[in-house]
């Protein structure tokens, strides 16, 4: 897959090609990219909101500009994560999906403005900033999705560096599921459903590989935002 | 109670007030999430070079010029 670009992208790990030799880029360094990334995006999406709230922009274009800026970030993040490549059919799928419940939460945040519903504060700063943050549990979830369609049977919530949620009503917390340690993988809960919903810090590790085995396809409706 | 004069309390900040807002209709989001143009795909690439290190740059593909529809 994608050998032509100096790397490739195999068994959900990705090689540089230096000569003849692939050299692995270890999974930490991409990880730890894609949390600058996520950052980044972040900071510069409450860069936006808060020229908003200081009457610099006009709110159409913060619309549009917010809009922009999550369609390529999303698009760099599911890049990274899939490893190149021509996208199938199903991957097209995966990401309209992905991509549209997120832009729609922009929608949402668009309308409550619009109805005088939404607090034009801090609150919607950091609601907007969060979206940003979501770059992190997009990389999470479609490394999921390709793990499962690898054959990979179990899967682990590790907790990294951050302040992590617990289990409230009927949401589960990272902290529970990270305790659960490896499970079957059908059961790993995507980031994203979790009490921390999209600004979730969470990373999920895979074992157990049945080489050419299709477990399942990924089911939308189990994503919750 | 008293209140030390030291303290005063501020006046409340006037509400933002901003123009209505025109989301894009569900039909005009998916279009415009399904098409990446050559100049788009050029800024994902940049977006990826300022927030992230150039050591991963390497994962994204050269666009050659093409437009890419999803």
């Amino acid at each position: 897959m994608a050998k032509q670009y100096g790397y490739k992208f195999e068994d959900m790990s990705y090689f540089k090609k230096v000569g003849d030799k692939p050299r692995a880029l270890p999974g930490s360094s991409i990880k730890l990219d894609v949390n600058r990334f996520a950052l980044g995006v972040q900071t510069e999406l409450r860069q936006l909101t808060n020229q908003l709230l200081a009457n610099q922009l006009p709110a159409q274009t913060w619309y549009d500009e917010s809009a922009r800026l999550l369609k390529l970030s999303y698009r760099a993040t599911v890049d990274v994560s899939r490893g190149g490549g021509e996208m199938t059919d199903e991957e097209k799928k995966r990401w309209l999906t992905v991509a549209l419940l997120l832009l729609l939460l922009l929608n949402r945040a668009a309308e409550d403005i619009n109805a005088g519903a939404f607090p034009m504060d801090g609150r919607l700063t950091a609601y907007i900033g969060a979206l940003g943050a979501a770059n992190n549990g997009l990389y999470e979830n479609w490394r999921l999705s390709m793990a499962i369609n690898l054959g990979y049977t179990e899967g682990m919530r590790v907790l990294t560096v951050a302040d992590h949620c617990h289990t409230r009503l009927d949401r589960p917390g990272c902290v529970e599921l990270g305790a659960l340690g490896w499970v079957p993988i059908e059961k790993v809960v995507w980031l994203g459903a979790a009490v921390c919903r999209h600004h979730c810090r969470c990373e999920l590790h895979f074992r157990g590989k049945k080489t050419g085995t299709l477990v399942t396809q990924l089911n939308p409706s189990t994503i919750t935002l | 109670m008293v209140v030390p004069s030291s303290l005063k309390i501020l006046p409340a900040k006037p509400a933002v007030r901003v123009s209505p807002i025109r989301p894009m209709t569900l039909d005009e989001l998916e279009r415009y999430l399904s098409d990446f143009s050559v100049e788009e795909l050029r800024q994902v690439r940049e977006l990826w070079q300022t927030h992230a290190a150039r050591k991963t740059l390497i994962l994204f593909e050269a666009t050659d010029g093409k437009t890419i529809r999803l």
